[in-house]
């Protein structure tokens, strides 16, 4: 069922969530410039409304919203069937835009360069010396409509833009304040509002305050500055005695030339965010350099030539750490030497004498002992084995390049000494003059001969005096 | 001066530490006692150690002790402190966040955060060519923490000292000097 246009308008403007939906959707499809929304979504957006309304309520509007009725009312540029997607007309997205803030357009650098294009067309038109300045003239007439209709489409537009401009900021100025820094969640949503804050001054701001300074001397592709084209033109009028023309003209411009004192004032209010932007923007670049030199360093350091190799604390890279220089190195938990107050060289020497006692008692137990002969015939044995180790022992002579004697004894003994095994060398050791065995290091040794192991710590060879013990 | 005080603050200062001005209890900054006592015989604690060869030094809200046959050269020490803030500084900006997080003491920054870091080769190299066996997170401990540069707060989250913080905004904040 067809619906009239004024009722359509109105049923839009009733739903405007909808459609801001849609603009939504369409920035987040990356469309935000072109404005295409796609059929099905429109659809599936107006079924989840109509869940909400009454019976009356949802059929009124499914007619009014419908595409089909949005094209017979012409609100549409135009209605793609085969791409499921339309278009609605510019100025009706920007009522939509209208009913809330900052959902308005801000105009960036090739937007205001469009106008400012436009402004210069026209001050090149009005200037052209065929143009007759007749009242009765057409072109003439449509001339001076074209100019009024520029004048109140750029206000309009830079309106639109200060307005826009100043909801942006105010509703990113508030993330940043409402920012806690203990809450992790909140960060992502703060950097972002900050880096748009300062998106809004370089790309918004500054060239909208550009655009409205007729002073400024900003060398431009299109020659003089916007408002002093527009001054020009209204002087022409002014100059012709068209001076309602001019009247209206130079109202338009002295409403734009307000904008600016706006939008300085906006300016003003951003600056601590903007400072506060460049001051992150400073820090990430100023960690992200001195990384990368460490980084590098680290590369060039360790490129498996000069394995365990570390940086030297001088170098250049480690400037401006001068804060802690001659600090302390870390000590360890060492607890002083607590020596008896008085009679300290006595002490000192009993220390000695008991530590020597240990000493000698080592060296003793290092003598291991044999289990003693269980019958006579064992007595016998051994009686004789030792007499001939008594006599081979006296041609036995150390060397002294080899610092463990008892191997030494071991393979004397092991080639000479017929039915040798390893009790014979426990008993040789003991015919050996032991008072200068001393341990060479705390490394125990071990021999093994045949299923025998004898271990034992190796014995100071420089003061290893080898001779047979006495007989008696 | 305070015996007691004076006995650990010599404890505090001789293990390469040093005492902060303020120390950090239920989120809240308080006066440290010990700085107090420093403030109170400042020339009386300076001409201790300079008898036994040390310079008592103030930095940035804390005192430390240099030794006078170390100074004029970058030492060890000082330098390990540099690296570990600058990868600090590197891993708070992969992840995101500000450095109000470990400046502020009632934030914070829980270390369990930084553990992906430890398996980072790069960070791994870093530490190593800096003579740093260990991973991000026990140098933390090791250098910035049990030196006083930083502490954990009453929630157990990282977070720097005075003069952990004066050090880290003057490393991240002044232009670079270095050719």
């Amino acid at each position: 069922m067809s619906v009239n246009k004024a009722s359509t308008i109105l049923s839009m403007i009733e739903h405007k969530d909808i459609f801001f939906r849609m603009l939504d959707h369409c920035q987040e499809a990356n469309q935000s410039r072109s404005i295409s929304f796609t059929r099905s979504v429109y659809e599936r957006l107006i079924v989840e409304k109509g869940t909400t309304l009454v019976r009356q309520e949802r059929n009124k509007m499914f007619n009014a919203l419908s595409v089909e009725n949005l094209v017979s009312c012409d609100f549409t540029i135009y209605e793609n069937p085969n791409a499921g997607s339309f278009m609605l007309q510019e100025c009706l997205v920007d009522v939509l835009r209208l009913l809330e803030g900052d959902r308005m357009r801000t105009l960036s650098c090739a937007d205001l360069d469009l106008l400012h294009d436009q402004i210069a067309n026209t001050h090149k038109a009005i200037k052209h010396h065929e143009v007759l300045w007749i009242e009765s003239d057409l072109d003439f007439q449509e001339l001076v409509r074209a100019t009024h209709e520029m004048f109140r489409s750029v206000a309009s537009k830079l309106s639109q833009n200060v307005t826009s401009i100043r909801e942006h900021a105010n509703r990113l100025s508030d993330i940043v304040d409402s920012n806690e820094y203990g809450l992790l969640s909140q960060t992502e949503q703060f950097s972002q509002a900050l880096g748009e804050l300062l998106t809004i001054y370089r790309r918004n701001i500054i060239p909208t305050m550009h655009f409205l300074d007729e002073r400024i001397d900003i060398k431009r592709h299109n020659g003089k500055p916007p408002m002093s084209l527009m001054s020009e033109i209204q002087e022409r009028f002014e100059q012709s005695k068209r001076f309602n023309d001019s009247k209206a003209i130079r109202r338009i411009i002295v409403q734009m030339l307000s904008l600016a004192d706006q939008v300085k004032t906006i300016k003003e209010s951003i600056t601590t965010y903007i400072s506060l932007a460049k001051e992150q923007r400073r820090r990430y670049n100023k960690i992200e350099e001195r990384f990368n030199r460490l980084r590098e360093a680290s590369i060039n350091t360790l490129d498996g030539r000069l394995k365990g190799f570390v940086l030297k604390s001088n170098m250049p890279l480690f400037l401006g750490c001068e804060r802690f220089d001659g600090l302390k190195q870390r000590g360890r938990d060492m607890q002083l030497i607590d020596l008896p107050k008085d009679d300290l060289l006595l002490t000192y020497k009993e220390f000695k004498r008991v530590c020597l006692d240990t000493v000698v008692l080592s060296t003793v137990t290092m003598k291991a002992e044999r289990r003693e002969p269980a019958s006579n015939k064992e007595k016998r044995e051994r009686d004789l084995q030792i007499s001939r180790m008594k006599t081979l022992l006296k041609s036995f002579e150390v060397d002294h390049s080899n610092d463990d004697v008892i191997i030494q004894l071991h393979l004397f003994l092991h080639d000479r000494l017929p039915g040798y095994d390893l009790n014979c060398l426990i008993d040789g050791l003991m015919l050996v003059e032991s008072e200068a065995l001393s341990i060479v290091c705390p490394v125990l040794r071990t021999i093994k001969f045949g299923n025998q192991e004898y271990s034992y710590y190796p014995v100071n060879i420089s003061k290893f005096d080898v001779g047979v013990q006495s007989e008696s | 001066m305070n015996p007691e005080k004076s006995k650990s603050i010599y404890k505090i200062l001789n293990n390469g530490s040093v005492v902060n001005k303020y120390q950090i209890e239920s989120g809240h900054k308080l006066p440290n006692p010990l700085y107090t006592d420093i403030i109170e015989n400042e020339q009386l604690y300076k001409d201790l150690y300079r008898n036994i060869g040390l310079e008592l030094h103030h930095i940035d809200g804390a005192y430390m002790l240099r030794d006078f046959d170390v100074l004029g050269q970058v030492g060890k020490p000082a330098m390990k402190i540099m690296a570990v803030v600058d990868l600090l500084g590197k891993a708070l900006q992969v992840m995101s966040l500000h450095p109000e997080i470990i400046t502020e003491p009632s934030a914070g920054l829980d270390l369990e955060k930084l553990k992906s870091f430890d398996e980072d080769s790069e960070f791994n190299d870093i530490l190593k060519v800096c003579d740093m066996k260990g991973t991000l997170t026990e140098e933390i401990k090791k250098n910035l923490v049990s030196r006083g540069i930083a502490t954990f707060n009453a929630s157990g989250r990282f977070v720097l000292n005075e003069s952990g913080k004066a050090f880290y905004e003057a490393l991240h904040n002044e232009a670079c000097e270095v050719s």
